[in-house]
């Protein structure tokens, strides 16, 4: 019979903790939100910032 | 959609093409125990396994797009948890055989019968007082069955380093694990002689 691995008995059977896992989660949620919104703000800043130069040139040349 | 079938390279490939959470979400149900038993195993306390384990999956979670499916993804993960608790609990101390060759071949082994000889419990002891980096390759090799190539691939060394820095963390534990042995016996026939000496 072969002897049994010493190395797999020294693994614990302990369980991750429920809480751990909605804590995970939500941070995972906050980070994704952050960068969504870092996203749409420098998105959209340039859009502005261009879409203002476009409307002054044209005022300018009318 | 069932998850449950899905394979974890699937699992991985559905996070990052849609980013939802419940692909992710089934990935952690399947390893988080591991993981957590993982860090345990290196701290012996229960709060920072747990922060260990969050620190993690969040460094998992922000490295997905970097995942190549080369590896099994439980080989890539066990690699980050490894890595993680070794920068965690790193000793300033190096190795001090750091001065040998670590590219010459070494035959491909050996004595593990001899590993599948040590007792358990003096195993944990011996465990607890060898290096992190050295705990983590036995563990790899001996815990999680990890083949050479894929320890290689983990730690980002090549394969006859990996084979060196097993043969030297296996003779250091057989070392301290010997030690510990020796002390009981010496311990047990002190009080063995004293028992007669009364007699």
């Amino acid at each position: 019979m072969p002897e049994e691995n010493p190395f797999k008995l020294l693994e614990s059977d302990a369980q991750v903790p429920e809480h751990l896992k909605k804590a995970l989660f939500s941070e995972i949620d906050t980070i994704r939100n952050g960068s969504t919104i870092i996203e749409l703000f420098v998105g959209n800043f340039v859009n502005a910032v261009t879409a203002s130069f476009s409307a002054g040139n044209e005022e300018n040349r009318a | 959609m069932n998850l449950k079938k899905l394979t974890d390279e699937q699992l991985v490939a559905n996070f990052i093409e849609t980013q939802k959470n419940l692909y992710f979400e089934q990935l952690y149900d399947r390893y988080s125990d591991k993981v957590y038993r993982k860090c345990l195993s290196f701290v012996k306390d229960d709060a920072k396994a747990e922060d260990f384990t969050h620190d993690i999956f969040i460094k998992l979670v922000l490295n997905m797009g970097s995942y190549k499916e080369t590896a099994k993804f439980s080989t890539w993960l066990y690699s980050i948890t490894y890595n993680y608790c070794i920068d965690q609990t790193r000793v300033s101390k190096k190795y001090s055989e750091v001065g040998l060759d670590e590219n010459f071949d070494l035959p491909d082994n050996d004595d593990d019968a001899e590993m599948a000889e040590l007792e358990a419990q003096r195993l944990n002891k011996a465990m607890q007082q060898i290096l992190p980096e050295e705990k983590s390759i036995l563990m790899m090799k001996y815990q999680d069955d990890l083949s050479i190539k894929e320890i290689a691939e983990s730690l980002d060394i090549s394969e006859s380093a990996v084979k060196m820095r097993l043969l030297r963390a296996k003779e250091k534990l057989r070392k301290v694990y010997l030690e510990g042995v020796l002390f009981w016996g010496v311990i047990i026939g002190k009080l063995v002689s004293l028992f007669f000496r009364q007699d």
